[in-house]
């Protein structure tokens, strides 16, 4: 079903079976109240077709252990690694990532950023630190999953994985990351 | 008013106030438009056709507070110095906090950390949650996390603070806590 934009009525006309399930049944299903489906979801404007919503809820993962672990300049790492989590193909997200990180070993900083079918690959995103204790740190992005090259919309799968990528900017530097979580809210679902 | 689903309608079939009634007025006060009542709220889903509109809750706590206590085994033992918020909630929150810190003695680390104080709701250790630092200058750092799959209700949420290492103290300043409720 598609939303139809409202028809005007007017004195005397004969109401059709047709022109009620168009304009009262079709449309009260495009409505957020026929599409409500469980708790904790938000709803935003889909994408794709104008007038159309969806419903869009939280997927979370985290990882508790292992705890991970490296001694590597980052570009020799760049595996997407736990937490996991597949995502529904939408046209923006909202992602929250965190992690408890402190640098175990060598003089570089340790870092963790988001990764999606590992091609939110950037720096901008990254959190660091060059803490020797560990230490909790949290970022967040807001994105339109257009503007990631060869994402979307050449990616025609229904889900995209997110995960997180783990890494240290000189040789000889370890880190070790704990706790780590990722959350992920899909802006317009297709 | 409950949402029903509308019917599907056919020629010849007398078309009664009590239809118009239920598929249009009722099912229509059902809809965004019928609950919202308040600018800035979420429209959320609290279950199968049933929409809400969900209250953010914010709390700031400006004045700097000097800790020496050490960072206890149980929460209960915390200072309690908020900032703290109090929400209603269909059973998925985010929880948002932060604050600027720093360590003024001692060799420690200073932490800021959520505590649920009521209402439904369960965060991992404590301690594992904490915005930390162990910097002599201030820095602005916190954390966020995700709370869901519990019992909807009204939670509060109380922000604690502590200090790792024997003789250390630290100063925290411009303390704020915010809690997305779904």
């Amino acid at each position: 079903m598609s939303w139809t934009t409202p028809k005007t009525w007017v004195t005397d006309e004969v109401i059709y079976a047709a022109d009620l399930n168009t304009a009262l049944r079709d449309n009260m299903l495009e409505t957020e109240a026929a599409k409500a489906a469980s708790n904790g979801g938000v709803f935003t404007q889909g994408s794709g077709d104008a007038n159309r919503i969806s419903l869009s809820q939280f997927y979370s993962a985290k990882a508790d252990l292992p705890n991970v672990s490296f001694t590597a300049e980052f570009d020799g790492d760049t595996t997407t690694r736990a937490p996991l989590i597949d995502v529904p193909r939408a046209a923006g997200y909202l992602v929250f990532y965190a992690a408890r990180q402190h640098r175990a070993a060598g003089t570089g900083s340790v870092f963790f950023q988001p990764a999606i079918m590992n091609m939110l690959n950037t720096a901008v995103h990254r959190v660091s630190s060059n803490s020797t204790t560990s230490v909790r740190q949290s970022g967040w992005v807001l994105f339109n999953a257009s503007t990631i090259p060869g994402l979307f919309p050449s990616y025609a799968s229904d889900t995209y994985q997110f995960g997180m990528i783990y890494g240290c900017t000189l040789t000889g530097t370890q880190g070790i990351w704990a706790q780590r979580t990722i959350e992920v809210l899909p802006l317009g679902a297709l | 008013m409950a949402w029903t689903a509308p019917i599907t309608f056919y020629d010849g079939d007398p078309l009664t106030a009590a239809q118009l009634n239920t598929f249009i007025r009722d099912n229509l006060n059902a809809t965004a438009p019928g609950i919202a009542a308040v600018g800035g709220r979420l429209i959320v889903s609290r279950g199968r056709n049933v929409v809400n509109d969900a209250q953010w809750a914010y709390a700031y706590a400006g004045p700097t507070i000097t800790l020496s206590s050490e960072w206890p085994a149980e929460a209960e033992e915390e200072d309690d110095q908020g900032p703290s918020v109090r929400f209603e909630h269909g059973g998925t929150y985010l929880l948002l906090y932060d604050c600027r810190m720093r360590r003024i003695s001692g060799s420690g680390s200073m932490n800021y950390a959520p505590e649920i104080t009521s209402g439904p709701g369960e965060l991992p250790n404590v301690y594992n949650m904490a915005a930390r630092t162990a910097k002599s200058t201030y820095i602005r750092t916190g954390s966020h996390t995700l709370v869901t799959g519990v019992e909807p209700g009204v939670t509060t949420v109380t922000m604690k603070y502590g200090v790792t290492g024997a003789a250390s103290s630290g100063d925290f300043a411009q303390r704020r806590l915010t809690a997305v409720p779904l």
